[in-house]
């Protein structure tokens, strides 16, 4: 690690002894030459001549349907019968102007990304109402996060191309084959041999790593995108009812533990401030309700925070502290996690359903300031 | 910042919402000299395999001709893989072996001596000797 970034700073100093001559043309929005689009032009100044000369197009249905892997997908996933199988091919292909010349999934993926951000949004916000901002992402990411998505992608069986040409003609596997596989891997990182274990991040998965020092490897990107381009070729063939069903089904009918996500920093004194909010005429109180053992070696006390004669939360703990701090969490858990419903006991109804009537309690108050 | 996000990943519920069926694909292997992959032959030859295939049509079906005795390869989207000898099988005993594994999660079997497995907690709380009036707690 250490190495690579002595590495990449020489590297850096290098660039930026090379630019220096260059001052005026140094920015960080250079326009770069992809060589990839095969561009051509009559003068080089008369920019009205550019154009890409690349040659995509999208995989022929005939094709396709001779690749059981997506017939067998397309059953498993319960997709429609306009769903073509051309379009889930082109969900899976992720490579930018291979050598094939497909369409890749870029346009399918970011409309399915979408479409996912704000049905989730939707949901949580209406299940939800009070949630604070930094939880509410954390949610949103636990439902739609790249990881998430990964792991939805593998348990719908996609598989990845990792069979080279060489190896693909050996094998004598008919062509249709590596269509219904995800494909985001280049031809020359097909062939270098991958052990298990620890190994070296090249320069581009090195400029990948974020602030956080995280990384996320190029296959865990590559099933993300996958199921978003399943989502967005659902929205272009059968329009955003089926989508939002889909999303239900697949996405949000997920477990999430949104009581577990929450760190408080300081909660006695935002439970004070919250109550300050609220208008409370009464202090916050913490009182003992019940305690147990006080002079042995397994105390338990019970604890509760009480506002007046209401009691807005209750802790068990070891100590006094414990049992005080747990009671604090209790009642802000209370309050952030209040989920309305409608008179007959059900979840409200979503904002894009149909008979939907706005209430004043799917509104948040808003986050406190400490 | 009062309050921080831990990022904690949801948990998949298969059939909540959506049923997606674990096995995805089945590799079939047989050899066409051999006698123990009678079976397999036969199956493959009276159209029973293709009314296996046609009513599970969410499973891809993999027919590997090779020497040896005939395996079936069930794979799962748990990563998992079970190999299932079928040597010396009517194709009767290969057709139940084939509906009983394609139903299968894909997870190790494993004894559970408790009445309920579940993700959720329990709706009625756990009882609290702490919460009952005073002069009826237990006394040290």
């Amino acid at each position: 690690m250490l190495r690579q970034v002595i590495k990449r700073t020489a590297a850096k100093n290098i660039s930026l002894v090379r630019t220096s001559g260059y001052v005026a043309s140094r920015s960080y929005h250079v326009t770069k030459f992809d060589s990839r689009l095969k561009t051509e032009y009559q003068l080089l100044t008369d920019y009205s001549s550019y154009k890409h000369t690349i040659y995509t197009h999208r995989l022929p249905e005939s094709t396709a349907e001779q690749c059981p892997l997506l017939i067998a997908l397309h059953s498993r996933l319960n997709l429609p019968k306009e769903y073509q199988l051309s379009t889930l091919s082109q969900a899976l292909n992720m490579q930018q102007f291979g050598s094939d010349g497909l369409a890749n999934n870029f346009g399918l993926s970011t409309l399915g990304k979408n479409l996912l951000s704000y049905y989730t949004c939707e949901y949580l916000v209406m299940q939800y109402p009070r949630l604070p901002m930094a939880v509410h992402n954390t949610a949103v990411d636990a439902y739609m996060g790249k990881l998430t998505l990964a792991e939805i992608g593998k348990s719908w069986g996609i598989e990845v191309d990792t069979v080279s040409k060489l190896q693909h003609f050996l094998s004598q596997e008919p062509e249709a084959m590596k269509y219904g596989r995800l494909r985001f891997q280049l031809e020359e990182e097909k062939n270098t041999v991958k052990e298990d274990g620890v190994y070296e991040l090249s320069q581009v998965e090195m400029e990948s790593v974020d602030t956080n020092n995280e990384f996320i490897p190029k296959e865990i990107e590559a099933y993300a995108s996958a199921v978003q381009a399943v989502i967005g070729g659902l929205y272009t063939h059968v329009g955003e009812n089926a989508t939002k069903a889909f999303i239900h089904d697949h996405i949000l009918s997920r477990k999430l533990p949104v009581d577990k996500m929450f760190q408080f920093s300081k909660p006695t004194r935002e439970l004070v401030r919250l109550c300050d909010k609220l208008g409370f005429t009464d202090p916050v109180e913490l009182r003992l309700i019940a305690e147990t053992g006080r002079l042995s070696a397994h105390a338990v006390y019970v604890a509760g925070a009480f506002v007046g004669k209401e009691k807005l939360g209750e802790g068990v703990g070891s100590s006094l502290k414990e049992a005080k701090t747990r009671a604090v969490v209790n009642a802000l858990m209370g309050y952030y996690l209040y989920s309305p419903i409608d008179q007959d006991g059900n979840e409200p109804k979503l904002p894009s359903e149909a008979g939907y009537v706005f209430e004043e309690a799917s509104v948040g108050g808003g986050d406190v300031a400490i | 910042m009062p309050i921080k996000g831990i990022p904690i990943p949801s948990v998949a519920r298969n059939g909540v919402g959506a049923f997606v069926k674990p096995c995805y694909k089945i590799t079939i292997q047989y050899c066409n000299w051999g006698g123990s992959s009678n079976g397999v032959r036969q199956l493959l030859s009276n159209g029973k395999l293709n009314n296996l295939a046609l009513e599970n049509r969410e499973i891809m079906f993999n027919i590997v001709k090779q020497k040896g005795h005939p395996r079936l390869t069930f794979h799962y989207n748990n990563d998992s893989v079970k190999e299932i000898e079928c040597r010396n099988n009517t194709d009767g005993e290969i057709l139940k072996k084939l509906k009983e594994y394609s139903q299968n999660s894909g997870n190790k079997l494993f004894k559970y001596n408790h009445k309920v497995l579940s993700i959720n907690d329990s709706v009625r709380g756990i009882w609290s000797p702490m919460h009952i009036p005073k002069e009826h707690r237990h006394k040290i």
